[in-house]
């Protein structure tokens, strides 16, 4: 039976894709059967940022709606045989997702695979709720800044009030914190919100801090998962969460300011 | 009927509700024999080609080809029959005196009449309901706007030409050939209707992926020569062929 994980935030442009392409990416790359599922019916990306939108034929409101079984619909990773890819439609609108619709689908992929990662749309209506109903964990992304910490609030709540295992009164999901786009220069100066902030208000298990990089970029422009770029700060990070997720106790990294000796400050990098 | 009171009554809220025009778009089920066999069997053909769209769909029964001097006296049967396989009938058109009549008592509406409008561009759209492509002449749908993501273009029993490009995540379709002037990199599908002589001709290929009557192929499988050229796509055998332009 598969582990179901939903990439959730609230707030938009805070790093779920990116985080869904580098987490089940390195769930693949560890052996386990792995398939990210886009729920931005109407506004998808997860097909850009792990470059097999030229490959799309069929999508998740098509398998809901039987015009399609699941088969036709995933796509298969060029770069990883364990990972696997069910796009969102482009050309419909969120109320083709179902409630049931949606569980019939997990409930067929849980048999093949061991990990079902949820990349969830913005919001906290009918697309988001679905990506998190069915779930079992819950990645919480959250930008070190005012607003993104109070979205993020607002869905935690939500998590716990209108998933499947709170209706039911079942254990509850379990909720990470992982903080995206961190600056420690800027924390520093006092332009930014710092983790223990950040934590004191969130109250929830940090499961990693990926620093701000610019190879977030180039790897979303190339449709490259971010965690491959394994000499980025950003890829490595995502490394590290991938193995605490999997149980591996890991220092945090990246979080301080790094002093630059002479040289760093003459040839910059 | 009750005399109106004499004692004012206390002022309803009527602003809770408005009358406005719908547009809808429904399918239509055209009728010629009361055979209610062959009905059943076709019905259950069309439901399981596209079993989803049917549950519960709204429908208009067509009489206007039902010969005139034949009574329909099964009607209420056929009815039944419609519901008993999901659909919901919602009205008739094209019906006689008494099939009028036959209608008002199983709470049918009577729809306007037939008009020959040829094309739809749908944003959402619903799937093409399967029926006969007829021979009739049409002139094509002309798009002069480029097409956004997200948005479909059907041009039902027709060509399409598109004047502007096609945008990455969206749809168009026609039921005869498509003629884009601008560049693709949304999806074309021709000949929806397995209509196999359709062609697709393209000025600056980029789609994600092309059709003809059904058989595609998606950007990764297109020839490299043809990208970001101008290319003409036809079914040959079954197989998609593609030429310069």
């Amino acid at each position: 039976m598969a582990r179901i994980i939903v990439v959730t935030s609230g707030k938009g442009g805070v790093g779920k894709t990116t985080t869904s392409a580098a987490f089940a990416m390195g769930l693949a790359q560890r052996g386990h059967r792995t398939v990210v599922i886009d729920f931005d019916v109407g506004l998808r990306n997860l097909d850009l940022i792990m470059g097999c939108e030229r490959r799309v034929v069929f999508d998740f409101v098509n398998v809901i709606q039987g015009e399609a079984n699941i088969r036709q619909a995933l796509i298969k990773d060029k770069r990883n045989e364990n990972l696997f890819v069910l796009p969102a439609s482009q050309t419909r609108d969120k109320d083709a997702l179902t409630l049931e619709g949606v569980g019939k689908v997990l409930e067929a992929l849980a048999e093949d695979f061991d990990f079902i990662v949820c990349d969830s749309p913005a919001g906290i209506e009918r697309g988001a709720t679905l990506a998190m109903y069915y779930a079992d964990d819950a990645i919480v992304v959250t930008n070190p800044e005012v607003s993104s910490v109070r979205d993020s609030d607002r869905m935690i709540g939500i998590l716990s009030s209108k998933s499947r295992r709170a209706e039911q009164g079942g254990e509850p999901i379990n909720e990470y914190l992982l903080v995206t786009r961190y600056s420690p220069e800027r924390v520093h100066k006092g332009e930014m919100l710092s983790l223990e902030d950040v934590q004191e208000i969130l109250a929830l298990q940090l499961i990693g801090v990926i620093p701000e990089s610019e190879s977030v970029l180039n790897s979303s422009n190339a449709g490259v998962p971010v965690i491959l770029d394994d000499g980025s700060n950003a890829g490595q990070a995502y490394n590290d969460v991938v193995d605490r997720y999997l149980g591996e106790e890991l220092p945090h990294r990246f979080l301080k300011v790094e002093k630059k000796g002479l040289l760093g400050r003459l040839f910059g990098g | 009927m009750t005399q109106a009171s004499s004692t004012p009554q206390p002022s309803l809220d009527l602003s809770a509700f408005d009358m406005k025009a719908g547009q809808f778009t429904l399918p239509t089920l055209l009728i010629r024999t009361d055979d209610a066999d062959a009905l059943d069997q076709f019905l259950v053909q069309q439901v399981a080609k596209l079993p989803h769209f049917f549950e519960q769909a709204p429908l208009v029964i067509d009489l206007s080809q039902f010969p005139s001097d034949q009574p329909l006296d099964c009607f209420p049967m056929i009815v039944g029959m419609i519901r008993g396989h999901g659909m919901v009938p919602v009205g008739v058109r094209g019906a006689s005196q008494e099939q009028r009549e036959q209608a008002r008592l199983l709470e049918l509406a009577i729809m306007p009449r037939l008009r020959t409008s040829q094309a739809q561009k749908t944003d959402p759209a619903t799937p093409p309901v399967a029926a006969a492509v007829t021979e009739q002449h049409r002139n094509p749908l002309v798009v002069d706007e480029p097409v956004r993501s997200g948005q479909r273009i059907y041009a039902k029993g027709c060509d399409l030409v598109l004047l502007a490009g096609v945008s990455s995540g969206a749809e168009v379709m026609a039921d005869g050939s498509i003629h884009a002037y601008g560049p693709v990199r949304g999806r074309m599908l021709a000949g929806v209707r397995d209509n196999t002589a359709a062609r697709i001709f393209c000025r600056d290929m980029a789609a994600e992926l092309v059709a003809i009557a059904g058989r595609y192929r998606v950007n990764e499988d297109l020839p490299k020569r043809h990208l970001g050229r101008s290319v003409q796509i036809s079914l040959q055998e079954n197989a998609l062929q593609f030429a310069s332009l």
